[in-house]
This record gives C-alpha cells, sequence and structure tokens, in this order.
C-alpha cells in the first residue's frame, strides 16, 4: 500500500460550526499529526469553490485520503465521494468528522467545543490511514415486475408497469381480484361506486399483455436480488412456472380483525352485532336487515373494535370513522326514520373531505357518544320484551360523564385491521422487515415510505399500514415511479461496504446465516464455509458482532479502522 | 333506573325551532364565555349534550334554560353558528309545553294555524258577547271589567299554579332535590327580587340598556294591571289615577315598539330569530297598551259612545293575551324563570352541603 497523504478540510458551515468551534485553530494544530499534507479551512466545503479545492490539491499534493470535518455524513458524504471520483481518486478513501451535529450545535462552551473538534478530526485521521479503494458493483435490472397481492395498490401498480409496457407477473392468493376493496360498496367521503371504479380496473388487467396474472397461486420462496429475482410457482390446473424478475412489490393488504375476544360486544352471541366487513358486503347486496329478515329501528355503530387498545392493536386502524360516517348516511339513506347512534372513542376523520363528511353526517340526526377506550368500553346486552328493541347497550358516556342505555336492533363492529395470516412467510420471502403489529417496516418513514431496506422490494398500501383507497393507490405509483427509474438505467450500483469472510479463519458455523436481517450470507457445504452475496449485503454488521473467530469484516469499517479510530479519540485528552 | 339514550326527542324538540343542536361539536366555548353559568350549572354545552343524546328526563328536570338571560355571546363566538342562545329559547318553549298540563302550551307552539284558530275563536266570543249585550256601551264595559279580574283569578289558580306545582314535581321531586323545608322559605326573598328585578341579566356584557327596557316593561305592566283592575282606570274620575293609567299605558307602548323595532330590525344576536310566538307576544303587549291609552282618550273626549268598536277591539286583545298568551306563552317565563332560579339556589345550597358532609 502506498503511503497516505492525507489531506484535511475543516469546514466553517456559515456560522454554524465556526460560532462554537475555532476552526481555524484545528486546522493548524492538525497540521502536526503523522500523514497529513494539506489542512485547511474554509466557510462551506459543500460549496463548488470547496469541491474544487478538494479536487486541486489532490492533483497538486498527490492527495490519497481526503478527510472532511464538516457535517453528519448522512447530508453529504455522497457529495464529497462524488468530489473524489471526479479526482480520479477512489471515493471510499474519504471520511468525514461530523462537528456539527456532535459538536458546535450540542457544546456551549467554545474551548470544550474546540478541543472536541481537534478529537474527532484526529480520530477521522488515524481512522482514514487503513481505508482501502473499494469496488462499486453495478447489476442488470431484468425488466420484469413481481407483485404479490391484487387488490387495489397491486391492480394499480400492475396497470402503471404494464402501461410503461414493462412485464408484470402478478401473484393472487385467492380466486379473484380486487381485494378486500371488491367487498366495499361505496367510497368515502365522496359516496360514490367502488364497483364502477373497481370493475374497469380489473377488466384492463385481463385484456393487458404485459400482465401474467396468476390467480389461486402462493409464493413460496424468491432467490436472487435487486434487478435478478427469481421464484417457481405453481399457478392452480398448471404446471410449475419459473419467473425472473429484478423488482417486487409486496401489496398483501390487511385483513379485519375477528372480534370475538372482546366479549362486552357479544359477536357471535348475538346474532345482530355484525362486523364492519359484514354490514358493508349487507349495503352491497342492497339489503339491511336484521338476521331475522326484518328492518332495524335502531343501529348502533360502534368505533375502535380492536384498534388502539393495548390489549389488541395499540395502532389507529386510520379509516374507520370516516367509514362509521359513511354508514351513517347510507343508513340515514336507507332508514329516514331509523335511530342512529354513533359510539366514537375519539372522532379522527383525517384525509380531504373526510371533516365535512363529519358535518354533513352530523345534521342528519346521527347521534355522536363518546366512551373511554382505555378504561370503560362499552357493553350489549339482551334487552327485555317492553324495552322494544332487541339490545341494550350500556355505555359511560364520556362527555356528559353519565351512564346511560342505548338501545339497539343492529351493531355494526367497526373492526380493526390486521396484518394478514400469511404476513410473516411473505416478509421471511421478500427478506422485509415486519414491526411489532405485523405491518412491514419502510427504509425511511418519512423519506422513502414505499421502499425497504431491501433493494428492490417495495411495500405499497395497508400492508405497510392501514390505509385508504388514495392512500394506497399513491403509494403503488409511487413505488411504480421508482421501479421505472431503475429500469430506465438499466443497472443499479450496490455499495462496496460489505462484509466478507475471511475463508482461512471461518469454521462453518453457520451462525452469520442465522442473523443476517438480508438473507445474504448461504453455505459452501464443499468448502465448509459461509459465502456472502455482496448484491444483498447492507453492510449492517450484525454478522461481524456475532462471528467468534473473527473470521468476518466490513469493507470501509474494518476493526482496524475502527480501532485506530477509538484509539486516538480515547488518548485525546 | 339507568336513563335511555333517544335519538328521535330531538323531532320533538324540533317543532319549537330550529336549534343548531346538529352542528354542536362539543369545543365548550359557549359555556366558557356565559357569564351567567356556574360550577353546578354548565350552560349551554350540557344542555346540547342532553338534546343530541335524547336524555328527556335530565333536559324536563333542568333548570339551565331559565337560567339564561339570552345575551347572544355564546351565539356570536360559537365556531360552528350552532346559535347556542336560541337553543336556550327553543328549549324555554319545550320546558312550557312540558309544565303545562292542558298540552295547549305544545299545541300553540308547535302548530300556528291552531293558535290563530285560537286567537280567531276568542275575538268571535268577545263580538259575541257584545251582540247578547246589544253593544251597549255601559254594559260592555261593565264586563270587560269584570272579566279582567275572573280572567286573571282562573288563570292563575286553573293554569299556572297546576303547572308551578307540576314544574316543581319535574325538577324538585323527579330531580332528587333534597333540601330542607327552611331552605324555601330562605329562597323566597329571592324569587320575589329576581321576578320583580331580572337582576341577572346585568351579568351579561352590554345588557343595562335592555334590562332596563324590560326592567320598565314589567313594572310598567303590572302597574297598568293594577291601575285597570283595582282603580278601575276607565270608570274613574280621580286625576291621578288618569294620569297615572295614561302614563304606565303610553310608556310601555313606547318601550314595547322600541322591542318590536328591534325584531324587524335584527341588529342584536336576541332579536335574529323570531318565532311566531315571540312576535305575537310583544305585538299583542304593544296593542293591549296602545288600544287603552286611546279607549282613555275616547272616554276623556266623550268619543266613546259613538266608538264603541274601539273599546270591542281593546277587549279582543285583552281577551286573547290573558286566555292565551299569559297562561299557554312566552308570558309564563315572569314566573318560571323566577322559580327556576330560586329551586335552582336551593338546589345548589342542598350540593354543596352534600359535598360538605362527604
Amino acid at each position: 500500500m502506498e503511503k497516505p497523504r492525507i489531506g484535511v478540510y475543516v469546514c466553517w458551515c456559515g456560522t454554524n460550526i465556526a460560532k462554537m468551534v475555532d476552526v481555524e485553530a484545528v486546522a493548524e494544530e492538525i497540521k502536526n499529526v503523522p500523514n497529513v499534507v494539506v489542512s485547511r479551512n474554509y466557510k462551506y466545503m459543500c460549496s463548488d469553490p470547496g469541491q474544487d479545492m478538494i479536487i486541486n490539491d489532490i492533483k497538486e499534493f498527490k492527495l490519497n485520503r481526503i478527510v472532511v470535518s464538516a457535517c453528519s455524513p448522512r447530508i453529504h458524504e455522497i457529495t464529497f465521494r462524488k468530489t473524489l471520483k471526479k479526482a480520479e481518486l477512489n471515493p471510499y478513501l474519504f471520511q468525514m468528522a461530523n462537528i456539527r451535529e456532535h459538536d458546535s450545535w450540542v457544546h456551549t462552551d467554545r474551548a470544550e467545543a474546540t478541543k472536541k473538534a481537534k478529537a474527532l478530526v484526529t480520530a477521522a485521521i488515524n481512522r482514514i490511514n487503513y481505508h482501502e479503494p473499494l469496488k462499486e458493483l453495478s447489476v442488470d435490472i431484468n425488466p420484469a415486475t413481481l407483485i404479490i397481492g391484487g387488490g387495489i395498490s397491486g391492480i394499480t401498480a400492475a396497470l402503471e408497469i404494464a402501461d410503461a409496457d414493462k412485464k408484470v407477473y402478478m401473484i393472487e392468493k385467492s380466486n379473484k381480484l380486487g381485494g378486500y376493496t371488491a367487498d366495499i360498496d361505496l367510497t368515502y367521503p365522496h359516496l360514490s361506486s367502488v364497483q364502477q371504479m373497481l370493475g374497469p380496473m380489473i377488466e384492463r388487467m385481463k385484456k393487458n399483455k404485459n400482465i401474467d396474472l396468476f390467480l389461486e397461486t402462493e409464493i413460496k420462496e424468491i432467490t436472487g436480488y435487486i434487478g435478478n429475482f427469481e421464484t417457481i410457482i405453481t399457478p392452480k390446473n398448471d404446471n410449475e412456472t419459473k419467473l425472473s424478475f429484478g423488482n417486487i412489490v409486496v401489496s398483501i393488504g390487511l385483513r379485519s380483525w375477528d372480534p370475538s375476544p372482546l366479549e362486552n360486544y357479544g359477536y357471535g352471541k348475538f346474532p345482530d352485532v355484525i362486523t364492519s366487513v359484514e354490514f358493508e358486503k349487507m349495503l352491497l347486496s342492497g339489503n339491511i336487515a336484521k338476521k331475522d329478515g326484518s328492518i332495524p329501528k335502531n343501529i348502533a355503530i360502534i368505533h375502535c373494535v380492536g384498534s388502539r387498545n393495548k390489549n389488541y392493536h395499540e395502532y389507529c386502524s386510520r379509516t374507520c370513522c370516516t367509514v362509521a360516517l359513511k354508514y351513517a348516511n347510507q343508513l340515514r339513506s336507507a332508514f329516514p326514520n331509523a335511530s342512529i347512534y354513533e359510539l366514537f372513542a375519539d372522532m379522527r376523520t383525517m384525509s380531504k373531505g373526510c371533516e365535512e363528511l363529519y358535518t354533513i353526517t352530523s345534521r342528519k340526526k346521527v347521534v355522536f357518544m363518546m366512551f373511554d377506550q382505555e378504561n370503560d368500553l362499552p357493553g350489549i346486552r339482551k334487552a327485555n320484551i317492553n324495552d322494544n328493541c332487541e339490545m341494550i347497550i350500556e355505555l359511560n358516556e364520556k362527555r356528559s360523564r353519565k351512564f346511560v342505555e342505548v338501545p339497539a336492533d343492529m351493531v355494526i363492529l367497526m373492526v380493526a385491521m390486521e396484518g394478514r395470516e400469511m404476513v410473516k412467510e411473505v416478509a421471511q420471502i421478500t427478506g422485509v422487515s415486519l414491526d411489532g403489529n405485523k405491518l412491514f417496516i419502510e427504509k425511511h418513514p418519512k423519506l422513502d415510505p414505499v421502499a425497504t431496506t431491501t433493494s428492490g422490494v417495495y411495500t405499497v398500501g395497508s400492508c405497510q399500514g392501514p390505509k385508504s383507497i388514495p392512500d394506497s393507490v399513491s403509494q403503488a405509483r409511487a413505488a411504480v415511479a421508482r421501479i421505472l427509474g431503475t429500469i430506465a438505467r438499466g443497472t443499479a450500483q450496490v455499495a462496496g461496504t460489505t462484509a466478507h469472510i475471511n475463508i482461512n479463519i471461518c469454521c462453518g458455523c453457520q451462525m452469520c446465516i442465522s442473523v443476517c436481517p438480508y438473507s445474504a450470507i448461504s453455505f459452501d457445504a464443499e468448502k465448509n464455509v459461509s459465502v456472502i452475496n455482496e448484491i444483498l449485503c447492507q453492510g449492517c454488521g450484525t454478522c461481524v458482532a456475532l462471528c467468534r473467530p473473527n473470521a468476518i469484516d466490513i469493507w470501509g469499517c474494518s476493526n482496524r479502522q475502527m480501532t485506530a479510530e477509538l484509539t486516538a479519540l480515547l488518548l485525546s485528552d | 333506573m339507568i336513563e335511555r339514550v333517544d335519538a328521535t326527542l330531538v323531532n320533538e324538540i324540533e317543532k319549537f325551532g330550529k336549534g343548531g343542536w346538529n352542528d354542536c361539536f362539543h369545543c365548550g366555548k359557549c359555556t366558557a364565555i356565559c357569564p351567567l353559568t356556574e360550577q353546578e350549572f354548565l350552560f349551554p354545552r350540557k344542555s346540547y349534550n342532553d338534546i343530541q343524546m335524547g336524555l328527556k328526563d335530565t333536559l324536563v328536570s333542568s333548570f339551565e334554560p331559565w337560567l339564561c338571560y339570552y345575551c347572544g355571546d355564546c351565539s356570536k363566538k360559537c365556531p360552528r353558528n350552532a346559535n347556542p342562545g336560541e337553543t336556550m329559547m327553543i328549549l324555554r318553549r319545550y320546558l312550557i309545553s312540558v309544565y303545562d298540563w292542558t298540552g295547549l302550551a305544545g299545541l300553540f307552539y308547535s302548530s300556528l294555524p291552531a293558535l290563530i284558530f285560537a286567537l280567531i275563536l276568542v275575538a268571535i266570543s268577545i263580538i259575541g258577547i257584545g251582540f247578547i249585550k246589544q253593544f251597549n256601551t255601559e254594559s260592555i264595559m261593565d264586563f270587560g271589567h269584570h272579566f279582567e279580574k275572573f280572567a286573571i283569578l282562573g288563570v292563575a289558580s286553573l293554569i299556572l299554579f297546576p303547572n308551578i306545582i307540576r314544574m316543581f314535581w319535574y325538577t324538585v321531586i323527579k330531580g332528587k332535590i333534597k333540601a330542607p323545608f327552611y331552605a324555601y322559605i330562605k329562597g323566597i326573598w329571592d324569587l320575589i327580587l329576581h321576578m320583580f328585578t331580572q337582576k341577572n341579566t346585568l351579568k351579561c356584557e352590554d345588557n343595562t340598556f335592555r334590562w332596563f327596557e324590560h326592567f320598565i316593561i314589567v313594572i310598567g305592566y303590572l302597574l297598568l294591571l293594577f291601575t285597570t283592575i283595582f282603580l278601575n282606570w276607565f270608570s274613574t274620575e280621580n286625576a291621578f289615577i288618569i294620569w297615572l293609567g295614561y302614563i304606565v299605558a303610553g310608556v310601555i307602548f313606547i318601550f314595547t315598539f322600541d322591542f318590536v323595532l328591534g325584531r324587524i330590525k335584527k341588529n342584536k344576536e336576541i332579536n335574529k330569530f323570531s318565532h311566531p310566538t315571540d312576535w305575537m307576544f310583544v305585538i299583542w303587549l304593544f296593542l293591549l297598551a296602545l288600544t287603552a291609552f286611546i279607549v282613555r282618550v275616547f272616554i276623556d273626549t266623550d268619543l266613546i259612545n259613538n266608538n264603541l268598536w274601539l273599546y270591542i277591539v281593546h277587549l279582543i286583545i285583552l281577551a286573547q293575551w290573558a286566555i292565551l298568551i299569559v297562561p299557554f306563552g312566552k308570558w309564563t317565563h315572569f314566573l318560571y324563570r323566577s322559580f327556576a332560579i330560586y329551586f335552582a339556589q336551593i338546589k345548589k345550597s342542598a350540593l354543596i352541603k352534600n359535598i360538605a358532609a362527604n
């Protein structure tokens, strides 16, 4: 290895850093650290003049390592790696010392903050001595896409990709397309027909030549990595088929919760206590009636059944409040003189037009009553003959602080949405993590909501979190934009910072295989060693921490680099 | 007995006026700004809840609608335009109908044709009596004088007194207010004070002038009643009584004219919504005083014998007022409001005592 010639650049970040850290003093003192050839400070290192300074220095002083001491690497690491590339230096021969978030922003003593900055920069210099040039891998992208789940999100994604003239394989577990959406009568807040909306979409799905539809089919295993996935499926009444594709969309949706465990609501015990899904089917069939065929005079709708309750699902199912309002509207149209009661915990009518629906509904003589979701749920009992109704709901009304009885002939339970029965299998097959609520975890909750930590796999629709139709559709289209972008580029870059195994040390215990969250490690039985797929590996380091014989290391974040950095930090005064 | 929620109660209350109970979403701003609401009597929001949930027993036993003097601040500030002030007014109408044992109050409030029919019936009866008396001025005026006495006595004993007892039954007995007898004695002074002064109105903001007008009308009305019935204004030769009558009648029709004008202009919150019975109340009081005034002028100028029709018109208005508006209409707020304040004070002291005992 050639002798390190290090250039160090201390950034002012305007006044962000310079106000609390004496950047000139830091740059001056750093000059004395071994292997440092150039040490400068500048107002904005990320600006064009700042980057040009680095490029010129690399050429003039034959620098082969660059340390920029500025903000978080999350913000500008990629910027400076590109700078190095421009100067024809390997981008991995770069290290950032964060003296803004870790120093100037969080301290109030200028002298101490300056001292800390020196320590952080020295540590980065010590570390960079051991940096090595790394290679970025490039993979070709198969333009076909696999979509798992034929609900509204999956259908939207499929049509969108197929319209861009790219191949789509749609896998659906049931015998029809549409998912839960197909069982909905009207949408909220506009009360327009779902069937009129969904029907033509399904027709287009069937007719589109770019879409291969596999109904009543399940996925057992997916192999490969971004751009080059493979699976073998066995469609009903058909032979085994091998599919190759470059990207995966997971859109398996959620299922409705069975409210039987909430015994106070008497689901299963009283025939006219039904779930929202059952009521929706009633609406779709055009016949709202009690089990005995008669028309209900008193209808109660209970919100938050199994949602926002630590014993069942802690999250809010997001759509039920507005769906309940929709029911009240539909019931009022069907029965102008019926008594309609809405028992809610909190009225959550988010999204455009939904608060307005609440206002409209409240003007239709619908009685809204509040209950304590945490401590005091309503209970249902059978009514006496002289009560003139089927059931009595005992309610501790929260706003009036009164115990009241609500007469009911039909009770609609707004049940929670929860992860589907096969969600764990799908998560394992696709290499995507689930959270504690059996919802898929996105790559970044705000900035990357449809991608996952596995490159090439996207989760859209309610399987990522309870969602309305417009939100699901938006997510599907967002994922399609990402996928078509990848297909258009034709290749995908995979970062060089991956784990690698020293096969001379590996004992073949396979512990690393069991912990890898990306299924990136396999076992070579012949050589009795673990093998890492560098494209799947995300460089998380879990296997490194676990490996007893220390056979695994990570490019760009090796044990030696870390030790050098830490030593410098610990030796600073 | 746990109270039963009833979604159909609003249909019943709706007959007494269009309130905004469907718009209220319980932010509580109205209660927060109300100068009259107290810890023990929270309104208007709480009344909204009782209407929306259809808690009839709670509503019927509540004093809150009567404790409101309708300054209209709540209606001005309501973020949903749910009109709390008018809703309290509607509840007062509803309660008047609940207290009334004859059911006529409810009928007249909810059906304008029924009310008009009753007014015409009374007018025809008076004309019929005039016919029987062969339109003899002296005997008709004599009849009118006696009618006034008997109407007051009859309405008070047959309608108003039983209705106050019913109010007591619904609010105090069914409302389970347990207070010692001396509390009722102790509160009588307050009852009289509030009945004749409406002093709580002054707690509302910018309400002094309205209170003054209302106070003058109440005192003027009582004095006019006294002058015509006990001092026999229309037959007296006593100059003092004649002038007293002129002054009180004049004061009433001038001040009620301003009330009528207010309802036409709708410039104040309280005047924005007028139920037919609201119009009737102020117009009839205005006409009552005006016709009385003119009748006395005609007597003083000896024109009455040739213009008996004028006295008959006065008598018709008087009869309609005494038989219909006083027992079954807005007039009763004079009694119910004072009694509600009286009972409410007793309830409050009982509550405070209870809390202290526990």
